[in-house]
């Protein structure tokens, strides 16, 4: 168990039931089930890599939604936009190596 | 007397539809894929057809009287089709949607970005599967092999939605599946389970609001009615001889048009275009639906050639109607009809 935040608009993860409603939503689960999810689409991260992007409790208040990021401002929206690169790195450290990407890096020197 | 009485009675409400993608060659077709990656599709209720084509052919001697015998095992194959569904982005601008296994198959790849592109050499077969959620004795389905032939989006409606339809290689169900033979298992030893733990991400949005880009300018507010329409050129072949069932997918030529219903008005931007449907002209569209970045889906249709419209009357006012008008690339070589992007 670890706690994630979400950083997408709505999500649920069906069995067991988690709703995500708020972009920074707090949530402690299951690593399997966040691996799981997270390469289904739910956009979820780690603690402390959205920690260390530095949203500040007040921004977080104030712009829970899509719809309210529309109004936020340009700080705001780069660190969303920082969010979802690490969304990103996140989800491709979960998924399997590629053949390429599986070689080890002696071999590849070796070539 | 042995009972008859059943455990459970059906209900529409606890259906649960899935998809999923099977690879992206032309053998990968012939496979039933592991539902475990399957992504749940938000559907309303009669939603989903998923139906065996398993015609008996008759047979066709004299028999000496005018009554009929039973016939033997025709072709098979499987149609499906998505009715009325909701056309939901995930709510991250750039990512694909739930739906992205059906997406790509339309297209024939897979987004890059949140954008599909038309791929004239690929192909992305998926499967529909459909279960009676923690009823496991109720009749469990799935088609595999399936191929998007046409696809409508409706615009302005309350909720945005799109039809999809195809066919597919062959429809399994849990009830008979003991009793079917190697080749119509596809590789399958027992029907899939439940996918146990689905995801989904994002929700509806309505079929209105947004900008109706046409030659440069947005006439979103004179706009009452619009409908893409896509059929793919895709089809499977279902009269090889080696198989009972389709064995490959191949591709004709796909066609996009669109319609659209105007409040008929004296404004330069209606006439200029009545103006270049006469001159047999094309332009550009480009209509997003939403305004909330996340929730937007933009279609870019090139090189429109509007149909020289119609007008009618309605209770209080005029309407301008361009009937099924088609998009076409833009250069030669290109595959730019139309693209589809989650933005």
């Amino acid at each position: 168990m670890a706690i994630y935040r979400f950083v997408g608009d709505c999500a649920d993860i069906w069995n067991p039931n988690f709703q995500f409603r708020r972009f920074g939503q707090k949530a402690e689960l299951d690593d399997v089930i966040v691996k799981h999810a997270v390469s289904q689409g739910v956009q979820l991260i780690p603690e402390a890599e959205f920690d260390a992007i530095g949203f500040t409790d007040a921004e977080l208040a104030k712009f829970p939604s899509a719809i309210s990021h529309m109004a936020a401002p340009d700080e705001f929206k780069r660190k969303k936009a920082t969010a979802l690169v690490a969304l990103a790195e996140y989800r491709a450290s979960l998924a399997p190596p590629t053949a390429a990407a599986a070689v080890p890096a002696a071999a590849k020197e070796q070539e | 007397m042995p009972t008859i009485a059943p455990s459970n009675y059906n209900s529409p409400f606890i259906e649960r539809c899935f998809v999923v993608n099977q690879g992206s060659t032309q053998s990968s077709i012939l496979v039933a894929p592991s539902l475990t990656g399957a992504k749940l599709l938000r559907i309303p209720p009669n939603g989903l057809k998923l139906n065996p084509a398993m015609p008996i052919t008759p047979v066709p001697w004299k028999t000496g009287t005018r009554s009929m015998q039973p016939g033997i095992s025709g072709r098979q194959a499987a149609t499906w089709e998505l009715s009325s569904m909701p056309v939901i982005p995930s709510g991250t601008a750039g990512t694909p949607p739930d739906a992205d296994p059906l997406y790509a198959g339309i297209f024939n790849a897979p987004a890059v970005g949140g954008v599909y592109s038309f791929s004239d050499s690929g192909l992305q077969p998926f499967t529909l599967a459909s279960y009676y959620h923690g009823v496991p004795t109720l009749t469990q389905r799935l088609v595999y092999g399936c191929c998007a032939e046409q696809v409508s989006w409706q615009l302005n409606g309350n909720v945005f939605s799109q039809t999809v339809s195809g066919t597919g290689v062959y429809r399994l169900d849990s009830d008979n599946f003991e009793n079917e033979g190697t080749q119509q298992k596809g590789g399958l030893v027992a029907f899939p389970a439940e996918p146990a733990s689905p995801t989904t991400t994002g929700a509806i949005i309505p079929g209105f609001g947004g900008i109706a880009l046409i030659d440069g300018i947005d006439m979103g507010l004179q706009l009452r009615a619009a409908t893409i329409s896509l059929k793919t050129g895709n089809r499977l072949v279902p009269d090889v001889f080696g198989s009972p069932m389709p064995a490959f997918q191949v591709g004709g030529q796909r066609e996009v048009t669109i319609s659209l219903g105007f409040v008929d008005n004296d404004g330069s931007a209606l006439i200029a275009i009545k103006n270049i449907a006469k001159q047999y002209g094309v332009m550009n569209l480009t209509i997003t639906v939403g305004t909330v970045a996340g929730y937007m889906v933009v279609f870019t249709l090139q090189s429109v050639q509007l149909a020289v419209p119609d007008m009618s009357d309605e209770a209080d006012f005029v309407t301008t109607a361009f009937a099924a008008s088609a998009a076409h690339a833009s250069v030669i070589a290109a595959t730019d009809d139309m693209t589809m992007a989650f933005a």
